[in-house]
Order: structure tokens, then C-alpha cells, then sequence
């Protein structure tokens, strides 16, 4: 069993002030083992605070993250387009394709692979999505089993709901 | 076995308490052999003896204590030859008197104190007599070590034995009276031993002193503890007799350890109903302690049992307002400072932070009298001369960040003596306090929602929003501190937009007179908390522009956006930001274009993303980036009409073959061709209706460019259908092949590792053509499609793609893909003829 | 010698003698018959010949005498008293012979004393008079005490005194009175007016001064009979220590005076300071001691006196008031 924790477009300190305190004491230290990030943290201390939540992050660069940050990158043209997520998919031969950008919380299986859109954790301003929610995924991998639960901050209540994906169903 | 070395003190020690240890065991053993022969004048006399050891002067109090425990346990043994003695019908009155024979004080006294105890305990004489003689005598021992393990002695064994109400020596043993009489009279004879230790041999080792007195601390304190659990203490006597005896003793023996340990006694040892009851008592004696006495902390502990005692019943915090505690709290603060002349700033302020701390878990809704604490604490300061040392700052810092996160932090920051207490620190410090303001405002959420709380709440983080001439500027400390404030940004807002736009005008105002390199930090979050605005605005109604009466006229979307052109110019001015600032132009178009819909005005946007694309983006991979954000960000916008459209998509598809790579060209040509071709709703392609239907895009194209009226641009055009440009899409993807052949030819001359191989790109390609295929295009044919797939069929065949399994993979997925599509009934005609 | 001469003290009635345990010097004691003035003393002298020889004498006769013996006329004692009972005429004794005798109403004004340089003794001595100096004596000796009335309870003025070193030591010191029986218990207390050496301790001595001699001719002679540590530690100003004596355990007499012209003797407390460096600061205070009656119920045993208080001392006499500190100097 391993927890996956799939967070991105933050874009604190642009479009936000920070990570919602309910989520923030729901990201304890020592549970996740790995974290993924779509990109738009955007600042260092949004970084170092994700690393003590859990210091394997794997981050792709966002369109408002600094160059410095030398985060690998991947573009989807066009942006939140199933079809183009499901290309980039094809192209990176993975099972599941984490994406980000347009801060609408996603997660649903195309040819027996699965595309999640974390959405924006701090429900940032978008250009693609009105008054996005704040929301996040966790991710519970079991060999081929993935449970998804995804977190999201409604009326300053956090709701939880939960899909499965299998592969070879 | 003699050891010559000249030894070190703690070797010394160990070797004088071992010395007398041996004989305190040695006359303890003869001690009891007399008493298994029942010759009493003996096992005195050895008892004696052994207790003379205790007049030592060598040992440290630590060493001491250990001698002692050992001749205690002795002790206990005469105790108990004492009561079989008595059992066979001795007197104890002989034997009190038996044991006073003894020609050394010390020794004597120790046994009168054992005999006293089983005289009380048989209860042939009164106990408050026996007490009172034990207590008095003991006067005998004026040497403060062993004086104070004597008395020490006398407590413990007199324990249980005092007549206090409900005991059974109470009666013609006297009363609860009697039992404190006993008590505070040892505990003023063994302050004033302990005291003296201070003063004992020369002045050299004052510290290695005070050590040894903290040692012994407890002793003295213990006589308090025993008082504070007599059953018939109740407050009268409490308050009458007790507290003012205790009290005088602590203020008159003007000694800084005894005073800061018994006031802390005291404070932790009573209840606090007690203290409640004699406040003003309690109080008065603070400013009367020795200046080294640390009275804030004394203070504290006491208001820290105050308010706990609050938070257990509510009816308590009526009486504190009807003693007004706080009043004389802060009264009690103000006459130490005044009394204290040189009592360090730090403290001052530290018993301030007490006070607040007191009034913020006491007094939740009391705002005045944290204005009070603050007046109160800046006129002590102020009064004090020097207070900018770091130690005093720091406190200072820590008592202007209390209330703010107990009350509303903007009203705090609102009252006059804040800025007042603040205006005592330097400068550097004042910076240190603007961030502890920003991250407690942070921290609480709090919103600032009106102009003049901006202004002031600016002020007070000055330091933060504009240059400050200091030279210590760390550049990592500078970056954090403005990435608080601009989160701090988001934090300004209000529900209406009129009033949340004009917050956020006077935060622009006041950050862009910070200079420049600020503004990378500042401007981004204001533009973005401005287009939010702007969606706000265009969500309501047209006619909404009526507000409440006296609020500010409603800003025009239009208004909002060009502020946010001003803020991204003003950004790409300021140098170096212009990946930043184009990204802002993209998502102002697009806000623009989608909420605003405003067309003129996007289009506005994007040539400013293009000038700066052209101009600004330093190098090859920000080109990249920033190309394609441009393209995702025109491909979503629905607002222009065919010919500006038009323009804008020449020029993004023209941007493409200026990037350096061929592969990187491919890629973007791919991207390009999507801004032919916009989905007809935001959903799948699966919901698309009838395949290869491409609306045709839309030629009238009557609006002036943007400047040329103003009038214009204000008036929110509808959305255009979508672009569905066949033709174009065909032509940019025959061109990704062109540069996918120029790329292998190139390859071919010269290999370099780091290249991805140009397969890549075919498949990449393939796969756009599948996928618009797949939407319908009508020039993408089975056949075209067919002559496709065998191409780079025959491409994959190469050696170095097979050895390249990520390409592979990519294939496979795609052939799979195909398959996918075929194996779908409502595509089973489109795919049919495919052959894979 | 040509026999042996034996004298037992006893009572008429046939009660047992009363005995005194006396100190004989080297740390022994011995037990004599106890006596007091106008007692009658009775008994018998048993006198015996050697077995197979007869004993001749001129008479045979028993001496109660009283004598003081100053060490400056040693060998000269002087008699005070001297009576005498003649047991026997001018005759031979040929079995051993029990003669009874009794000094009735005999005037013992003088208690027995051994002190340093003066001795007061009383003996009965037995004379077996035989011509040619041959003639047989033994001294037997016996133990008078005699006891004053007790003092008249409102006449015990207290000792009190304020002594010093001028900007040194100032003390003041009170015993509460100035005559004790030797059961007797001295409670007092030191009070600190001033205090600017370190003190290391403080004790009370008893002293015992013999005078013998008189004018230019007297000697004195002291000696230090007890020594009682009362406070351990150096005091500040404002201290009160407080004085308990038992006067009981030590070898005490009444204070004497003018005993016979020969010799007094008398009694001081001598309340010494010790400083750091061993420096002794004393005052001495002249007490009288007196004998009282004691009840005749409880043997002495211990040490410990019989009429023992069978509660604690009266603690009122031992706590002093708070006093306002002494202006400095």
C-alpha cells in the first residue's frame, strides 16, 4: 500500500495566502509516502512545506513557477482536453497521468488508464474555471488498484469522496 | 591505604562525607548495641556522638544532605527505643529532659526534637507547647546549613502532629492557631538562616553560593506547603494572619533568591480564591522586592493562575470586575516599574506580556484594557531611557504580536498606543514586528477590508513595502518577507468589488512607491485579486451598477482590466520580469476575452504578450514556455472575431518556427494547429455531434483595434462561435512533418545523444492526426491516415527506435489506442477501413 | 596490731542510713553515710582481738569530729567540732565486742566539702588506748548536707545585664534569677544588640571559686565545673538565643560563705563568645546556689532529679517578645 499525495496550482503567494488550515491538518507528516505535483507552487516556502509533509516530491514545472526551480516540464495542447491529456499519456507510457493547470479537480479512466487533475489546493483564481474549490487527491496504490480520495473544501467544510480504479477491469 | 594527592574539592568532598559517614555508622552502631542493652545514658551518649558530625563545616549543602538522611534513618531507631522505653513506664518528660543534658547544641537538639515528637504523640504533654518549645530552642543553631537541615528535621518529624483542626491533638493540644504559629515561625527562622548563607565567608563565590541556596530552597519552602495544606486554614486566616506574616518576612529579608523563590511559592501554593481575596496585599508587596527580583515572572505565574481559575468558572471573572483585578493588576505593574528604575526593559516588558496574555484569556472582548496594557507599558518603557537592546525588543515584539491574535488584528493595530509602543523599537526591529503583524494576520485570516485599514495596516509593515535604509538586507530574507506580503495581498477584500478594487488601488499606490524590485513580489497578486474582480463584475447583472447608497460607484470591468494592464506593464518595466508579466497579459486576455468579454481589450493583452515575447523572453527555453502558454491561452479565447483572430494566431503560429530546436518548432506547429480548431463546448470530443461538420469561421470582423475608440471597447461583445479551420489545421500539421523530415535529415548528419530521435516526433504527429481524425476534420481521410501509419511504421522499424523503449511504448500505446477506437460501435465506421 | 576495729552507722529504728554517692577524685565515687545538722547520729563499734591473744587497752572511745583542712595548712586541720563517747573502761578484750554509741542532736552546721584547696570532713574516729603509743584508731567518715529554706519566691530578682565591645559586641543577657537550687534549671536568654566579629560559637560555664585566706593573704581558686554549648553559628543583631541549664548532672554544692572564717565558695555562670579565630569575649555572673529539701518519696536515679516537671518547662519563661532592633552605633 502506498499513499500518493497529488497537490499542485497553489500559486501562493500569487492568487492565494495558503494552503486551507483544514487541509493543512489533514497533511500529516509520515503518512505519504510519495507526493506529486502538477506545478504553480509558487514560491520555495510552499516547496519546503511539502517536503515536510514528505520528502519525495516529484514536481513538473507550472506555467507560473520560476525557471530557477528547474522542475521538469510537459505541455497539453489543448489545455484540460481529455484527448490531449490521453496523448501526453500515451507518450509518457503511464498508467496514471497526474495533470494540472486548469484548477478543476478531475479523475476518471480513458482505454484502461486514469487521468487525475488534482485541482488547485487553495482554489487559486483561473482563468479556465470560475471560483475554483479548494481540493487535493490522495492516492492509495495497491498493485493494480488505486483507490482515489479526493479532498474538497466546500462552505469551509472539508468533503471527502472516493473512486476506484482497477487496470484490468 | 593513605592517598598523598592533593585532591580536587569534589574528591575532598567525597572523602570528608565518607569520613563522616564512618562515623556516623560507627556511633550508630554503638548507639544501638546500648540500646539492645537497655542502657539509655549509653545509647545517648553514642547518639550524641553520632549527631556531632552533622556540625561539620566542610560539606557543600548536597553532601550534607546526604549525612543527614543517613543520621535520620539512625535517628529512627532511638525513636523507637524511646517509645519502648516509654512503654515500660518511663516518662517522656524525663527523657525530654534526659536528652538536654547533651553539652553540644546541635546533637541536643536534634534529640530534643526526636523525643518532642513521641512526647506530642503520647499525648501526655500539649502539642502546641512542646512546638513551641522545639521551635524556639532550636535558636540555639544559628549556622544557616545546618540550622536549616535542623529545623528541616524538626518539620518532618512534627508532621502529622500539629494540632490543626480536625487532628487529634487539637484541643488541649491548642488549635489551627497554634499549628501556624508553629509553621510560620520555623519557616521565618529558616528564611532568615537561609538568607544568610549569602552572606557567609567572603564575598568571592557569590555564584558557587547562590547554587548552594537554590539547593536548599526547598526546605524553606516546605514550611509554606505544610501551612497551605492545614485542613483549618480557611481565607479569614488566611488573610489575617498567614499572608501578612509571610509577606513581611519575604519583603523584610531583602534578599533577591528568597523573595523571587517565596513569591513563587507563595502564588503556586495557595488556592486562588486566596489570592483573589488579598490581591491588593499580594500586590502592594511587588514593588517593594529587591530590584534583582525577576517581578515579571512572579507576576505572571500569578496571572497565569488567574486566568486559569477564570477559564474554570465564569462567575470568577465577576469578581475579578468587582475587585477590578485588572485594575490593580496593571496598577501593580506600573508602581514595580516606577519603584524599579533599573529593572531591564526586557522585564518591564516581559510583566507587560503577562498582563496581556492575562487579559486576552480573561478578557476576550475587552480591547480597552489591552489599550490600557499598552499605554501602561509604553509609559514605563518610555520613562526607562535605553531600551533598544535586542533582548527588550524581542519582548516588545512579543507583546504587540499577543493581541493581535487574540482580538481582531486590525482593530488592535487601530488603537493609538500601538503604534506608540511600537515607535520604541529600531528601526531593523520595526521590520522584524511588520512580519510578525503579517504572518499573524496571516495566520488568523483575518480581511482588511476597508481603504483607511490599508493605509494604516501599510504603516505599520512600512518597513516591508518600501525601502528602509539598512545595510544588513539578506537577499533570502528579503524574498521571504515579500512573498508575505504578498500573500498578505489576498487577505485585502471585501464583498463588494467596488470596495474590494479600491483596496486594492491604495495597496497598488502604495507598493509601487517601494521601488522596484518589490513590484515582482507585490504587483502578481494584486493583478490576480483584481481579475477576480473582474469576474465578479461580469457575472452580474448589467444592470447592477446601482450600489448601496453611499458605496463607491461600481467600477466598469473594462476599468478593472486596465488596472491589471497597468499592473503587468508596471511589472515588465520594472526589469527582469517579463515571463512573469506575459503570463499575466495571457491570463488578463483570457479574462478579458471569457468574463469580460471585452475584445479589444484582450486583444490588447496578447500584443502585449507578443511585444514582450519578442522583446524580453531571455532564452530559448522561456521561448518555449512562454509560446506555449501563449498558444493554450489564445486557443481557449472565443471573443475575437475572424480577422483579429486571425492576426493573433498568424503571429503565435509565425513564433513557432523562431524557436531554436526542430523539435521543439514541431511541437509548437502542433500546438499551433489547435488554434484552428476550439471544441464546440468545454466536454470531450465524444460529445461532439456530427463529425467533420467544421463551422465555418466567422469573416465579419467590423471592430476597430483597440484605442481607437474607447467608447468601444467598453461594451461587452458576445462570444464567437467556434473556430473549426480545417484547411489550417491541415496546414500546420504538414508542416510538423516537414520539420519531423528536416529534424531526421539533420539527425543524420549529425547525431548528438541528447536529441530525442524524430520518431518521436512522427508519433506525436500521428497522434494529432488521430486526433483530429478522430474530431472529424474532413481532410484527414482514412487513406491519408493509412499512408501515415505506414510511415512511421517503417520509421519504428529502425534499429534505433526499437532500442528506444520509451518510443516504443509511445507506438504501442498509440496502435492500442487505435484499436481502442475501432473496438467503439460509434466509431467503427470512421476507423473501418484502417488497418493497423 | 593486736586486733580490729569496726564502726557500722545505724539508725535506732532499725531504718537503713541514708547514703550520699560523693566523687572521690580520679573519677571514683564512694558512698557515706548522709547526715544533716542536729541529726543524731547512732550506731555500733565492733572491736575485735586478734583470735588466741587478748587485747588490752586503756579505753575504748569514739570522737565525732568536724575539721577543715586548707591545702595552705596542710597537715594542721582545724577542728570545729570534736565530741567524744567513751565506750568502754580501761580493760582487755578477749572476744570480739559490739559496743553501741550515739551523738544525739549533734550540731553539723558546716556541710562536707572537698574542693580544690579547701576540705571540710566529719568523721567518728575509734581510739583503742593502749599504753606505749600503741594505741589503735580508725577514722570513719560520713557526709553532712544541709538545706536552706526555700528562698522566698518574690525575692528571685533576675540577672540581667547589657555588656559589650564597643562597636564590636553588644549583648544583653538575662538569667531569670539569681539563686538556683542545684535541681534546678536556668532559663535565660542572649539577646544580640550589635554584632560585627564572626561568631563561631557560644557556651555557659559553670565556675566554682574557693577563697581561702583572708586580706592580703586570700587565695583564689577556679575551676570550670561545666561547660554547655547553647548556640552553634555566628547570630546576626536581633537574635535571641535561648538558655536552658539543667544544673543537675554536675557535682554542684551550695554557694558557702565564710564557712568557719576558713574558706567560701561560689558559684558563677560565665557566658563565653567564641569568634572564628578562637578569641573568647566571657562575662562572668555570680549565682547562689542553695539546697532545698528534696521531696523524700523518689530515689535519685539517672541523674534525673525525682520531682522532674512531668510537662514540658513552661515555655512562656523561654520565648521573648520581638524587641525593636538596637540603633546603630
Amino acid at each position: 500500500m502506498v499513499l500518493v499525495l497529488c497537490i499542485g496550482d497553489l500559486h501562493i503567494p500569487h492568487r492565494a495566502t495558503d494552503i486551507p488550515p483544514k487541509f493543512k491538518t489533514l497533511l500529516v507528516p509520515g503518512k505519504i509516502h510519495h507526493i506529486l505535483c502538477p506545478g504553480n507552487l509558487c514560491t520555495r516556502e510552499v516547496y519546503d512545506y511539502l517536503k515536510t509533509v514528505c520528502t519525495d516530491i516529484h514536481i513538473t514545472r507550472g506555467n507560473f513557477d520560476e525557471a530557477a526551480a528547474k522542475y521538469p516540464e510537459d505541455e497539453v495542447s489543448p489545455w484540460g482536453n481529455n484527448e490531449a491529456l490521453a496523448l501526453v499519456q500515451r507518450k509518457l507510457d503511464v498508467d496514471i497521468l497526474i495533470s494540472g493547470h486548469t484548477h478543476e479537480f478531475k479523475a476518471f479512466k480513458f482505454e484502461d488508464r486514469f487521468l487525475i487533475n488534482p485541482g488547485s489546493a487553495t482554489g487559486a483564481y483561473s482563468d479556465v474555471v470560475k471560483d475554483p474549490k479548494p481540493s487535493f487527491v490522495l492516492m492509495d496504490i495497491d498493485g493494480s488498484k488505486a483507490t482515489v480520495y479526493i479532498y474538497e473544501l466546500i462552505d469551509e467544510e472539508v468533503k471527502v469522496e472516493k473512486v476506484e480504479f482497477s487496470k484490468d477491469d | 591505604m593513605d592517598d598523598h594527592r592533593i585532591m580536587t574539592p569534589q574528591e575532598e568532598q567525597v572523602k570528608w562525607l565518607q569520613d563522616a559517614s564512618n562515623s556516623v555508622k560507627r556511633n550508630a552502631f554503638y548507639m544501638k548495641r546500648a540500646l539492645d542493652e537497655d542502657n539509655l545514658r549509653e545509647a545517648l551518649r553514642y547518639s550524641a556522638a553520632m549527631l556531632v558530625e552533622l556540625r561539620t563545616s566542610l560539606l557543600t549543602p548536597q553532601k550534607y544532605f546526604e549525612l543527614y538522611m543517613q543520621a535520620f534513618d539512625e535517628l529512627r531507631h532511638l525513636e523507637a527505643f524511646f517509645k519502648e522505653e516509654h512503654s515500660k513506664g518511663r516518662s517522656y518528660a524525663d527523657l525530654y529532659e534526659l536528652v538536654q543534658h547533651a553539652g553540644n547544641v546541635l546533637p541536643r537538639l536534634y534529640l530534643l526534637c526526636t523525643v518532642g515528637s513521641c512526647f506530642i504523640r503520647s499525648k501526655e504533654a500539649h502539642a502546641k507547647d512542646i512546638l513551641k518549645d522545639l521551635v524556639e530552642m532550636c535558636k540555639g543553631v544559628q549556622h544557616p546549613t545546618r540550622g536549616l537541615f535542623l529545623r528541616s528535621y524538626l518539620c518532618q518529624v512534627s508532621r502529622g502532629l500539629l494540632p490543626d483542626t480536625g487532628s487529634e491533638y487539637e484541643g488541649d493540644g491548642g488549635d489551627i492557631n497554634d499549628a501556624l504559629e508553629f509553621l510560620l515561625l520555623n519557616f521565618t527562622e529558616m528564611n532568615k538562616l537561609w538568607v544568610r548563607m549569602q552572606h557567609q565567608g567572603s564575598g568571592k563565590d557569590r555564584e558557587r553560593k547562590e547554587g548552594e541556596r537554590q539547593q536548599l530552597a526547598d526546605l524553606v519552602g516546605k514550611n509554606l506547603t505544610y501551612i497551605s495544606q492545614l485542613e483549618g486554614l480557611d481565607f479569614k486566616l488566611y488573610q489575617e494572619v498567614v499572608q501578612g506574616r509571610m509577606m513581611e518576612q519575604v519583603v523584610s529579608c531583602k534578599d533577591e533568591i528568597a523573595q523571587q523563590y517565596l513569591m513563587q511559592c507563595i502564588i503556586q501554593g495557595f488556592p486562588d480564591e486566596f489570592h483573589l481575596g488579598t490581591l491588593p496585599t499580594l500586590l502592594a508587596a511587588l514593588p517593594e522586592l529587591q530590584s534583582g527580583v525577576k517581578v515579571h515572572l512572579v507576576l505572571a505565574s500569578l496571572l497565569d493562575r488567574l486566568s486559569r481559575f477564570a477559564a474554570t468558572d465564569a462567575s470568577v471573572v465577576d469578581q475579578f470586575n468587582d475587585s477590578d483585578a485588572f485594575g490593580q493588576l496593571l496598577g501593580a505593574a506600573t508602581r514595580v516599574s516606577e519603584q524599579h528604575t533599573e529593572m531591564p526593559g526586557a522585564d518591564i516588558a516581559a510583566m507587560y506580556i503577562a498582563l496581556a496574555n492575562f487579559v486576552g484569556a480573561v478578557y476576550p472582548d475587552h480591547l480597552d484594557h489591552i489599550d490600557r496594557v499598552l499605554q501602561s507599558c509604553h509609559e514605563a518603557l518610555a520613562a526607562h531611557g535605553d531600551i533598544r537592546e535586542d533582548r527588550t525588543e524581542k519582548q516588545i515584539i512579543a507583546l504587540l504580536t499577543l493581541p493581535l491574535t487574540s482580538y481582531d488584528p486590525v482593530t488592535v493595530l487601530g488603537l493609538s498606543t500601538y503604534p506608540r509602543v511600537m515607535s520604541l523599537l529600531k528601526p531593523a526591529t520595526c521590520k522584524a514586528m511588520a512580519v510578525k503583524i503579517v504572518q499573524t494576520i496571516l495566520k488568523v485570516g483575518t480581511e482588511i477590508s476597508e481603504p483607511a485599514q490599508v493605509d494604516m495596516l501599510l504603516d505599520f509593515i512600512a518597513p516591508l513595502v518600501a525601502d528602509v535604509h539598512m545595510d544588513d538586507d539578506d537577499e533570502e530574507d528579503f524574498e521571504d518577507e515579500q512573498a508575505l506580503v504578498a500573500r498578505l495581498i489576498h487577505r485585502l477584500r471585501a464583498n463588494d468589488p467596488a470596495q474590494h478594487y479600491a483596496l486594492l488601488q491604495t495597496a497598488r499606490e502604495r507598493f509601487s512607491a517601494g521601488g522596484a524590485r518589490r513590484l515582482r513580489h507585490t504587483l502578481p497578486p494584486i493583478a490576480f485579486a483584481a481579475l477576480g474582480i473582474v469576474g465578479r463584475l461580469a457575472a452580474a447583472a448589467p444592470g447592477a451598477e446601482a450600489c448601496a447608497p453611499g458605496a463607491l460607484f461600481r467600477p466598469s470591468p473594462k476599468e478593472v482590466l486596465q488596472f491589471v494592464h497597468q499592473c503587468a506593464a508596471q511589472l515588465a518595466e520594472a526589469g527582469e520580469n517579463a515571463e512573469m508579466a506575459l503570463q499575466l497579459f495571457l491570463t488578463a486576455a483570457q479574462s478579458a476575452s471569457e468574463h469580460a468579454r471585452l475584445e479589444l481589450i484582450a486583444y490588447e493583452f496578447f500584443e502585449q504578450a507578443f511585444i514582450l515575447f519578442e522583446e524580453a523572453i531571455p532564452d530559448s527555453a522561456s521561448e518555449r514556455v512562454a509560446l506555449a502558454s501563449i498558444v493554450g491561452a489564445l486557443q481557449r479565447c472565443r471573443i475575437f472575431p475572424a480577422e483579429p483572430r486571425a492576426t493573433l494566431v498568424h503571429k503565435a503560429t509565425g513564433y513557432s518556427a523562431k524557436l531554436l530546436r526542430k523539435a521543439d518548432q514541431c511541437r509548437a506547429v502542433l500546438a499551433c494547429s489547435h488554434l484552428y480548431w476550439q471544441d464546440n463546448c468545454e466536454t470531450t470530443s465524444e460529445k461532439l455531434g456530427e463529425g467533420g461538420t467544421a463551422a465555418a469561421p466567422k469573416e465579419d470582423s467590423g471592430s476597430p483595434p483597440f484605442g481607437d475608440s474607447e467608447e468601444d471597447g467598453s461594451v461587452a461583445s458576445s462570444s464567437q462561435p467556434p473556430v473549426q479551420d480545417g484547411e489550417h489545421v491541415m496546414m500546420c500539421l504538414k508542416r510538423a512533418l516537414k520539420i519531423a523530415h528536416a529534424a531526421q535529415q539533420q539527425l543524420a548528419v549529425a547525431l548528438r545523444s541528447s536529441d530525442t530521435l524524430p520518431a518521436w516526433l512522427f508519433v506525436e504527429i500521428l497522434n494529432h492526426y488521430l486526433y483530429y481524425f478522430d474530431q472529424g476534420l474532413s481532410s484527414i481521410s482514412a487513406s491519408v491516415l493509412q499512408n501515415l501509419l505506414e510511415l512511421v511504421a517503417n520509421e519504428m522499424a529502425g534499429d534505433n527506435c526499437q532500442a528506444d523503449a520509451g518510443l516504443v511504448a509511445f507506438y504501442n500505446n498509440t496502435l492500442a489506442h487505435i484499436a481502442a477506437q475501432k473496438a467503439k460501435p460509434e466509431k467503427a465506421s470512421l476507423y473501418d477501413s484502417l488497418q493497423v | 596490731m593486736g586486733g580490729t576495729v569496726q564502726l557500722d552507722f545505724k539508725n535506732d529504728n532499725g531504718t537503713p542510713v541514708k547514703t550520699a554517692i560523693v566523687k572521690a577524685g580520679g573519677g571514683e565515687t564512694e558512698t557515706l553515710p548522709l547526715y544533716t545538722n542536729k541529726d543524731t547520729i547512732t550506731g555500733e563499734v565492733k572491736v575485735a582481738n586478734i583470735p588466741g591473744k587478748k587485747l588490752e587497752h586503756q579505753g575504748i572511745k569514739v570522737q565525732l569530729i568536724g575539721s577543715i583542712e586548707l591545702a595552705t595548712e596542710r597537715g594542721h586541720p582545724h577542728d570545729f567540732v570534736s565530741l567524744v563517747r567513751d565506750l568502754a573502761p580501761p580493760g582487755e578484750v578477749t572476744s570480739p565486742q559490739t559496743l553501741p554509741f550515739e551523738f544525739s542532736n549533734v550540731e553539723m552546721q558546716y556541710d562536707s566539702y572537698r574542693g580544690l584547696q579547701a576540705r571540710l570532713r566529719y568523721c567518728l574516729r575509734v581510739t583503742v588506748t593502749r599504753g606505749y603509743g600503741a594505741s589503735i584508731s580508725k577514722d570513719f567518715f560520713f557526709w553532712v548536707r544541709n538545706y536552706s529554706p526555700p528562698p522566698p519566691p518574690n525575692n528571685l530578682p533576675p540577672i540581667k545585664m547589657e555588656v559589650g565591645i564597643e562597636d564590636c559586641l553588644h549583648i544583653e543577657f538575662e538569667y531569670d534569677k539569681n539563686k538556683y537550687h542545684l535541681k534546678d534549671t536556668v532559663v535565660g536568654k542572649i539577646y544580640f544588640l550589635l554584632v560585627r566579629i564572626k561568631l563561631k560559637h557560644m557556651e555557659i560555664e559553670i565556675r566554682r571559686r574557693e577563697t581561702t585566706g583572708s586580706g592580703s593573704a586570700a587565695r583564689n581558686e577556679s575551676e570550670t565545673l561545666a561547660k554547655y554549648e547553647i548556640m552553634d553559628g555566628a547570630p546576626v543583631r536581633g537574635e535571641n538565643i535561648p538558655i536552658r541549664l539543667f544544673l543537675s548532672p554536675y557535682d554542684l554544692t551550695p554557694t558557702y560563705k565564710l564557712v568557719h572564717n576558713k574558706y567560701s565558695v561560689k558559684y558563677y555562670l560565665n557566658l563565653v563568645l567564641v569568634d572564628e579565630e578562637d578569641r573568647r569575649y566571657f562575662k562572668q555572673q555570680e549565682i547562689q546556689l542553695l539546697r532545698l529539701v528534696e521531696p523524700a518519696a523518689a530515689a535519685p536515679e539517672d541523674g534525673v532529679p525525682a520531682g522532674a516537671p512531668k510537662v514540658a518547662p513552661a515555655p512562656a519563661r523561654l520565648i521573648t517578645p520581638p524587641r525593636p532592633p538596637a540603633p546603630q552605633a
